[in-house]
């Protein structure tokens, strides 16, 4: 980081100023321009009630310097006490802003790819990144920003203080502090730095810390006993980085020794040259005084408090969240803007090509794919075959390496996509665990449409979580992890239910696309056998893609197309497909006769 | 580590051996700050003094002067790094330290539970503070040794000045309640904190965007995340204002003191029984005796806080003692008689609503168990206790005729093996993906490379870069798998110990295509288990496929909780009842409206 960059970092820091509200910034610069007050107003204070004392004078002469200096003592204290709690309201109200902010950087980009990218979840986890016991946020480094400037006006009064004595001595302390703090941040910048290009090791020291503290992962780490191999490999990350970040310390600390030399020289002439002025009767004892409480106020410029090192940790982060902006500019510049048509779309995938960035091998060969309005549409074929990363390009998450997918005959890219999205749902195999109410759970699948438990309730209905929502103890407005108080879990199937419901939600709201993949893998005999005709057949009029690998599910869509090999080797209805008496035929089989043997396994069983 | 008064000892302690020299540099610049502000009152003191008197001195005066102040710049400086350095160290040690302990308690439960959480995610913030507190208590004491120095400065000045050192207790008092205050909203913003991290995370993961993007539900969750935020902001500021409020009450009386002191010394100085050197001194003590008195007061709350987080450190500690698995029993080789639940009730810990009751089983050994149930009726929970990640509410479980509480959980864990419907997604290569469900084989690429081909994990792994090699995961910057490529690594896993006693199947083919469902079942419920039953192996199945389901030795219909039918495939299907229906239902969907030609 050059000079300039250097700039720039303490620029960003300050334009976060009134992110922390116009109440809090007034209050806390009152208190620092109060603060930075007291160290020279002590000083002469002090000076005063000597001169005072020391002319014979009563007790009476005494009584108003011993209360500048009680008052200026008592206020210096309490300014700094006062400040805490405003300095952390403050720093928070930053933070709070910044990942609010942050969070919606992440999702201006068009697509996801740039979330796949190292860096770029290398930056989102610097900038979110909440430090120790010990804050380090980019809130803790504008608030430390305000007290190093407060610091050095401080002892720049101090230091004209001393002028009017010295002037001499004044700029020759002052200019030493300075030069000496100048150096010291240089040194410990460049470490700084080491930190920052280590977010990364950072990030995944926590993730094996998670692995071993999660619920999620709890299981199999103790089945498995591996508990101890994950601990390995969190030590030997940390050791990866931390041995570099100690030896720098180290070297840094060992070049340490000319800064004491100058701070002896300094301390030096503080007090050799006020005790000169003193012995040729320049001054009396209180200027004296004054002098060395304004020197030792001059050299409070140098100490490297904690904001020192705050500002550089802040200036890092800063610097990753200008990264992130850039990029989301960058992307943001993309050409789709137009409005979705409205109505049920025909979407089509022609000749549709991708690669995942950094893979060889392609998930789709040239995809060619119709999506009638209205039909049900089902997706077969193995587990990576590109089907799950079909829907992505079809919600464009991901755009097409080759080829292009129309809705209404309009090229998908040039679409305004978030209009585009509002008008899909999906249940994902993955689907979210929001970790919230399940009235939130729900209504989050389409957020543009009111959350009344009327709406909310049809939707549990249709996606047969009804009976389910009525156990929980508060209906809807139970929590729905157990990670957090008052909150209940669920099981897997019982999730799914909450996910199809989700889907019932935004069905209702007006979305025209529905996407399911494998929507009833974890559910019930009961639950997969009404899903078919309570949900898919349920919603009329809308474009129906459903991906599974549940043959007795797909048989009954209007379509089925066979995905191998990143394209569609087989299509038609069910009916037309067995009959071609291919692939899908086979799979059909291999899964229904598993069900017909059971007759000749019955006759077995019965004899045995 | 136990107890509140060994903090300080204990850390030292880890500190020393992390590196000793830097540590009894620490010491020895401790002693020497509490030194060289005593040395700089009285150079000032001096100097004042002999300025008129003997203007010889004042070199000699300044000279101490800028010893003592150089001194305190060293100080400042390395001490502080050097302290930083050593947290970081013992830090490390602690982070390691509460790792393996919280993977090491047997159960699960503290990962599940909010209070337990709340405090676990203390901890895990807290290590560094922990680390950190004995700097705090050394800090203490050094000003307290230079407290004491500067007393006997004043002392002879005036004796009656030493009561000046009466007036630091308020301080310190004031301090604690203080940090009292803050350390409880610390812990009440905990749940509040933790939520926002994980909506936070949520937020910005690439695995929940593409939801997220499509619902457009990311402003929402963003919303809530701040909500979490502000607040923890609004308890945390407001417990800090008290805060300030008791401190600033403990130094209003500590400036009197210290004004009285002045005061008395100025009459002193004004009848001309003392010399301006003396009032300078008191005057150019109280600055550093001010920041003293200072460090002081931060030390030990410091120390507080560390002594905070210790007691959640002891809680989990006397937790994890509380869960350890007392058994001892060895693990028979093989099973010659099988699993016996006799009167298993379950409750999870917390929740008064059971969810099993009063569960009569008997898994044979050498045999196939299915377990099936509508959503939520228990089945995962069964599994949970057959793992021993929970301990049954009452009734017993019985490996053998010997109580599983009695036997060694290790062992007994070492001869299970499981694929979850929840299963683990291990960032590391392929290979160790697999290979980790049997640690000493982590590496043994040919078993790895069996276990692959036996859960059609290969064609996964083929597909891959660099193989078994390949990295996986965003965290790594490797390769993404699909959610079903990600379930055959992780019944690859299950697969690599040779000879479970219990395997467990809990869905295990939810995300899987036919081709590989079929060829899963057919290698643990067909014909390709017969090694297994040779060593008296039980395979427990749950699972919703009832074409597979069929093929088990014995099937156990879970209502509720409760065990409501139970007998073979025949049996089930003769008695008429739940598992027909459910029986039927399934295979009508399949068989309802052939057309003809098949």
């Amino acid at each position: 980081m050059n000079a300039t960059a250097e700039g720039h970092g303490r620029l960003r820091l300050l334009g976060l100023l009134p992110l922390m509200g116009g109440r809090v910034l007034a209050g806390l610069l009152a208190v620092h321009v109060l603060a930075v007050l007291t160290p020279a107003a002590t000083a002469v204070a002090t000076g005063w009630l000597l001169t005072r004392t020391l002319r014979e004078g009563t007790g009476a002469d005494m009584v108003l310097p011993l209360a500048a200096v009680a008052a200026l003592v008592l206020a210096g204290r309490c300014l700094l006490l006062g400040r805490e709690p405003l300095d952390e309201l403050a720093a928070r109200r930053v933070d709070g802003r910044l990942r609010a902010e942050l969070r919606r950087q992440v999702g201006v980009p068009r697509g996801l790819s740039h979330l796949d990218e190292e860096e770029y979840a290398t930056a989102v986890a610097r900038v979110s990144e909440l430090g120790g016991w010990r804050r380090r946020t980019p809130g803790t480094g504008v608030v430390g920003q305000l007290a190093l400037a407060a610091r050095l006006t401080g002892a720049a009064l101090c230091a004209a203080v001393l002028a009017t004595y010295s002037p001499v001595l004044a700029a020759g302390l002052l200019a030493v502090t300075l030069v000496m703090r100048a150096t010291i941040r240089r040194q410990w910048l460049r470490l700084g730095r080491v930190w920052d290009a280590h977010a990364g090791s950072r990030r995944r020291m926590d993730y094996w810390a998670d692995t071993l503290s999660e619920v999620a992962t709890a299981k199999e780490v103790r089945l498995y006993g591996v508990r101890h191999w994950l601990a390995d490999r969190h030590a030997e990350q940390a050791r990866g980085w931390l041995d570099e970040i100690w030896a720098h310390r180290r070297g840094i600390l060992r070049r340490q020794w000319w800064t004491f030399l100058l701070a002896g020289a300094a301390g030096f002439a503080a007090l050799y040259v006020p005790g000169l002025l003193l012995s040729d009767a320049a001054i009396d004892h209180g200027d004296l005084i004054t002098m060395v409480l304004a020197a030792w106020g001059v050299f409070e410029a140098g100490a490297m408090g904690h904001e020192a090192f705050d500002i550089e940790y802040a200036t890092g982060a800063m610097a990753s969240l200008a990264g992130l902006r850039a990029r989301a500019a960058a992307d943001g510049a993309h050409p789709g803007g137009q409005a979705a048509p409205g109505g049920t779309p025909h979407i089509r995938f022609e000749g549709v090509r991708f690669a995942y960035p950094g893979r060889d091998r392609p998930v789709l060969t040239g995809l060619d794919l119709d999506i009638r309005p209205g039909e049900v549409l089902a997706v077969v074929g193995e587990n990576g075959a590109g089907k799950t990363t079909m829907l992505k390009l079809l919600a464009a998450l991901r755009e097409p390496t080759g080829g292009r997918i129309t809705v209404d005959g309009q090229d998908l890219a040039e679409l305004d996509v978030d209009g585009w999205r509002r008008r899909i749902s999906t249940v994902f195999q993955d689907f979210l665990r929001y970790p919230l109410t399940a009235r939130q759970n729900i209504a989050l699948g389409a957020p543009e449409a009111p959350a009344d438990d009327e709406s909310v309730l049809r939707a549990a209905e249709a996606g047969g979580a009804r009976e389910l929502i009525e156990r929980l103890p508060l209906g809807l407005d139970t929590l729905l992890t157990r990670e957090h108080t008052g909150g209940v879990d669920l099981s897997g199937g019982q999730w799914q239910k909450i996910a199809i419901a989700r889907a019932m939600f935004a069905v209702a709201a007006g979305r025209r696309v529905l996407v399911l993949d494998e929507p009833t893998a974890h559910l019930d005999v009961r639950a997969e056998t009404e899903f078919y005709d309570e949900v898919i057949s349920a919603v009329s009029g809308m474009t129906v893609v459903l991906i599974s690998h549940r043959l007795s599910t797909v048989r009954r869509a209007d379509r089925v197309v066979l995905l191998s090999g990143g394209r569609v080797v087989e299509e038609g209805s069910h009916d037309q497909l067995m009959a071609l008496d291919k692939r899908y035929a086979y799979l059909y089989r291999l899964q229904a006769d598993r069900f017909t043997a059971d007759e000749a396994a019955r006759v077995d069983g019965a004899q045995r | 580590m136990s107890g509140r008064p060994t903090v300080v000892g204990s850390i030292l302690r880890l500190a020393y051996a992390a590196d000793a020299k830097a540590t009894v540099l620490v010491v020895v610049l401790a002693c020497v700050n509490s030194v060289s502000v005593a040395a700089s009152g009285l150079s000032v003191r001096w100097l004042a003094d002999s300025a008129r008197a003997a203007p010889a001195m004042v070199l000699w005066a300044a000279l101490l002067g800028a010893l003592a102040y150089a001194a305190m710049a060293a100080v400042e400086r390395v001490q502080h790094n050097v302290e930083v350095d050593l947290t970081e160290r013992v830090d490390l040690v602690l982070s390691q330290r509460l790792f393996r302990l919280t993977g090491g308690v047997p159960t699960v439960e503290h990962l599940e539970r909010a209070e337990y959480l709340d405090r676990l995610s203390q901890i895990r913030r807290g290590t560094e503070t922990l680390a950190g507190a004995c700097w705090g208590a050394v800090g203490a004491a050094s000003s307290v040794l230079s407290l004491l120095l500067s007393a006997w400065l004043l002392a002879l000045v005036h004796p009656a000045l030493v009561l000046l050192v009466l007036f630091a207790i308020p301080p310190l008092v004031c301090a604690r309640r203080a940090s009292g205050v803050i350390g409880r909203a610390r812990t009440a913003v905990a749940g509040a904190e933790r939520r926002e991290a994980r909506l936070h995370r949520m937020a910005t993961d690439a695995g929940a965007a593409k939801e997220l993007r499509i619902s457009g539900s990311s402003a929402a969750v963003s919303s809530a995340a701040t909500a979490f935020w502000d607040e923890a902001t609004e308890v945390l500021v407001r417990a800090g204002r008290r805060a300030a409020l008791w401190r600033a009450a403990g130094w209003a009386l500590f400036a009197l003191g210290y004004i009285g002191a002045l005061a008395f010394v100025a009459l002193l100085v004004a009848r001309g029984e003392r010399t301006p050197g003396d009032l300078l001194m008191v005057a150019g003590l109280s600055t550093y005796l001010r920041t003293q008195l200072n460090n002081t007061v931060e030390g030990s709350t410091q120390l507080a806080e560390g002594r905070h987080v210790m007691a959640q450190f002891t809680w989990l500690e006397r937790h994890a003692a509380d869960r350890r698995h007392t058994g001892i029993d060895l693990v028979p080789a093989r099973l010659a008689d099988g699993i016996h639940l006799r009167g298993v009730s379950f409750a999870y810990p917390g929740t008064d609503t059971p969810v099993l009751q009063d569960v009569n089983l008997f898994l044979r050994a050498g045999t196939t168990v299915a377990v099936v149930g509508f959503n939520g009726a228990g089945k995962t929970s069964l599994v949970k206790l057959l793992t021993g990640m929970y301990e049954p509410t009452s009734g017993d479980i019985e490996v053998d005729g010997t109580a599983l509480r009695a036997i060694d959980l290790d062992a007994w864990r070492s001869r299970t093996s499981a694929a979850f419907q929840d299963f683990w997604q291990p960032q590391v290569s392929a290979g160790q993906a697999i290979g980790l469900g049997d640690l000493p084989h982590v590496d043994d690429r040919p078993a790895v490379a069996r276990a692959a081909a036996a859960a059609n994990a290969d064609t996964v792994v083929a597909g891959l870069p660099a193989g078994f090699d390949t990295r996986l995961g965003r965290v790594f910057g490797g390769a993404d798998l699909s959610h079903g490529q990600w379930q055959r690594l992780a019944t690859g896993r299950a697969l690599m110990r040779a000879t479970p006693l219990l395997a467990i199947l809990d869905e295990p083919t939810a995300a899987l295509d036919p081709q590989s469902e079929h060829d899963l079942y057919e290698r643990f419920v067909g014909a390709g288990r017969a090694d297994r039953t040779a060593a008296g192996s039980i395979t427990l199945l749950v699972s919703h496929r009832f074409s597979t389901v069929r093929m088990a030795d014995h099937i156990v219909v879970l209502a509720a909780g409760s065990v409501v039918q139970e007998g073979s495939h025949e049996q089930l299907m003769a008695a008429g009842g739940h598992y027909a229906d459910l029986y039927r239902t399934q295979s009508r969907a399949y068989t309802a409206g052939r057309t003809p030609d098949e």
